[in-house]
């Protein structure tokens, strides 16, 4: 643990109404790792990604990225940082095709000013070199041979992979993803998390992934936080928070 | 018996003037997804531009003094002006780019202004919110004698009067339709471009758009501003077109009319919208054609709203996605090979 974490929440609280969703949540995700979050359903996970996200503002407490407090920014300027999240339920442009899923997501912003686009074509050529970009993103995912289909007619797993290449294709520095493998199939839900490794060692990504199927993932982490009722119960590594009482329990009990 | 060149005219501009104003709805609702059903304020924000403006400048420029009211005077002076202006093309024509320019200003700040609730209301409370702005709208003109003559109306210069007639009819044909061929293009070459794929994005999925790092509110705020600058312009040639404005001309039916045009034609579409103007005008003047043949127990003027309501109708019904659908557009228009097969290559064909 030599390295500040990239990003840390501090006692981050969220409710709606009266239900408690965040009571108080601080993690440390640090640089290139993979790093977990679990719990039953309802515990609160994907209102910590939305509130990391900036979909969702918290009613106490900080999130800290880099060193700086970002906790009261739109989710477009966390983008403009490298924060880049996937959806638990899937948000396909549906009208657009898969290839052009990817190019919308591009850093390299092409469409920020309606005059250039009138007024020169310097576009089109970059757009080529995004779209080789973005076909090699999707053989990578094995959605390559759908680049024309309409995103709305993808199957649910595939949809998955499109957010997935879709967050890949915009150069992140770290990565939220919200059930990455759910409705994916076995063999190649490891080849995307085998993937996310590779990305990890290679590129040094990092990830904060909120994931049900345990039994495909944990191999593949650093570092799992385990939430419960708003809370986290447990952290460590994948064996130790899985042999903890506490998460047991949490799983099983009341 | 109909004049049938008088028809053509009228056809011609009036198709150029809706193409624009259809061209701006679709970019606002048909790209981006805003209801903007206060169209026709910034149709009128053009017309009253020209209405309050060119006969004043147009008397100024003549050096003819004003005596009267302006609201029961300024038909008389616009026909004054126009014999001015048909020996002086050069005043005429400053007098209709200035009005034209400050139009499109006005238009454009109207787009920002209505673009603070767009940024924070709900699509139907939107909706409601702007058909309101445009009444308010209409209502000041009505009731505010020294803008556009209250209820009175205001004459409008004629800015072709240096034409010999015949080729003055044409020149405004030749006006509405490269106004509006201008603008179709503007909205044709931002739709097929990353820009217009932002848009769609931002219309589909607006959270996902967001955290792809779309800036949502800088977009609507834009795109607003230059819709509504799209519909001034189309004021201003209406306004010269007809030679008056009438504040309740402007009534929130001519949004409706916009409306019915870009989703017949097929929202998302831009070719939808070159088509939905074209059946709207067609029928519309066939119906007003019918009128001297056709004896009804009633105004068959009345008949053309009932036909259009369910017209709009059936076509919510069975086609909502109208005439031409909207498809994905790939943005550069280099064609993808497809093998033997029908499977495609992964590169881009020459």
């Amino acid at each position: 643990m030599a390295d500040d974490p990239l990003l840390r929440t501090v006692n981050v609280k969220k409710h709606f109404g009266g239900v408690v969703a965040l009571d108080g949540v601080s993690i440390d995700v640090e640089p290139a790792k993979v790093t977990m979050l679990i719990g039953p359903n309802g515990s609160g996970k994907s209102t910590l990604i939305n509130v990391i996200g900036g979909a969702l503002k918290p009613d106490g407490g900080q999130v800290i990225y880099g060193g700086d407090d970002i906790t009261g920014l739109p989710p477009h300027k966390r983008y403009a940082l490298g924060i880049v999240r996937t959806f638990q339920v899937p948000k396909p442009f549906r009208s657009l095709s898969v290839l052009e899923n990817m190019l919308t997501a591009s850093r390299i912003r092409l469409d920020d000013s309606a005059a250039k686009i009138l007024f020169s074509s310097k576009w089109e050529f970059e757009e080529k070199r995004l779209i080789e970009k973005a076909f090699e993103i999707l053989k990578l995912l094995n959605i390559d041979h759908l680049w024309d289909a309409r995103s709305d007619q993808l199957s649910g797993g595939q949809m998955k992979l499109l957010e997935m290449g879709r967050a890949l294709m915009s150069d992140p520095k770290l990565l939220l993803l919200d059930e990455p493998v759910a409705g994916v199939n076995p063999t190649l839900a490891h080849d995307i998390m085998s993937h996310i490794v590779k990305l990890r060692d290679e590129m040094g990504l990092t990830f904060l992934i909120v994931e049900h199927r345990l039994d495909i993932t944990l191999r593949y982490v650093d570092k799992v936080y385990a939430m419960h009722q708003g809370r986290i119960i447990s952290s460590g590594s994948p064996s130790d928070v899985m042999s903890d009482p506490h998460v047991i329990e949490a799983y099983l009990g009341d | 018996m109909i004049n049938l060149f008088l028809l053509m005219v009228d056809i011609g501009t009036m198709y150029g003037i809706f193409l624009i104003l259809a061209s701006s709805m679709e970019l606002e609702y048909g790209e981006l997804g805003i209801p903007n059903f206060g169209k026709v304020m910034f149709f009128a924000a053009g017309a009253f531009t020209v209405g309050a403006l060119a006969v004043r400048i147009g008397t100024w420029l003549a050096g003819i003094t004003w005596e009267g009211e302006f609201k029961t005077k300024s038909i008389l002076y616009s026909t004054l002006v126009s014999r001015y202006f048909a020996s002086h093309p050069l005043d005429a024509i400053a007098v209709f780019l200035f009005t034209l320019f400050l139009a499109s200003i006005m238009g454009a700040v109207l787009g920002i202004v209505a673009s603070y609730p767009a940024i924070r209301l709900r699509e139907d409370y939107l909706a409601i919110t702007l058909i309101a702005a445009g009444e308010l709208f209409r209502i000041f003109g009505r009731n505010y004698d020294p803008l556009i003559g209250g209820t009175m109306g205001v004459g409008v210069p004629d800015v072709l009067a240096w034409l010999p007639s015949g080729a003055k009819e044409a020149g405004y044909i030749l006006l509405s339709l490269s106004f509006a061929a201008a603008t179709w293009l503007i909205l044709y070459r931002l739709s097929t471009s990353p820009y217009g794929r932002t848009l769609r994005a931002i219309r589909d999925e607006e959270l996902a758009a967001s955290t792809l790092g779309k800036d949502i509110v800088k977009y609507r705020m834009r795109v607003l501003a230059l819709g509504s600058a799209m519909a001034a312009v189309a004021g201003v040639i209406y306004a010269f077109y007809m030679g008056s404005v009438l504040a309740d001309d402007f009534n929130p039916l001519k949004t409706f009319l916009v409306v019915l045009m870009v989703v017949l034609g097929g929202s998302g579409n831009p070719f939808g919208t070159l088509v939905g103007v074209a059946v709207y005008i067609l029928l519309d003047r066939t119906l007003a054609i019918l009128k001297h043949y056709v004896v009804l127990p009633f105004d068959i003027n009345y008949f053309a709203m009932f036909l259009f309501g369910v017209l709009l109708l059936l076509v919510l019904m069975y086609k909502p996605e109208g005439i031409i659908p909207e498809r994905p557009l790939l943005t550069v228009r280099a064609k993808f090979c497809r093998r033997e097969d029908g499977t495609p290559e992964r590169k881009l064909c020459d």
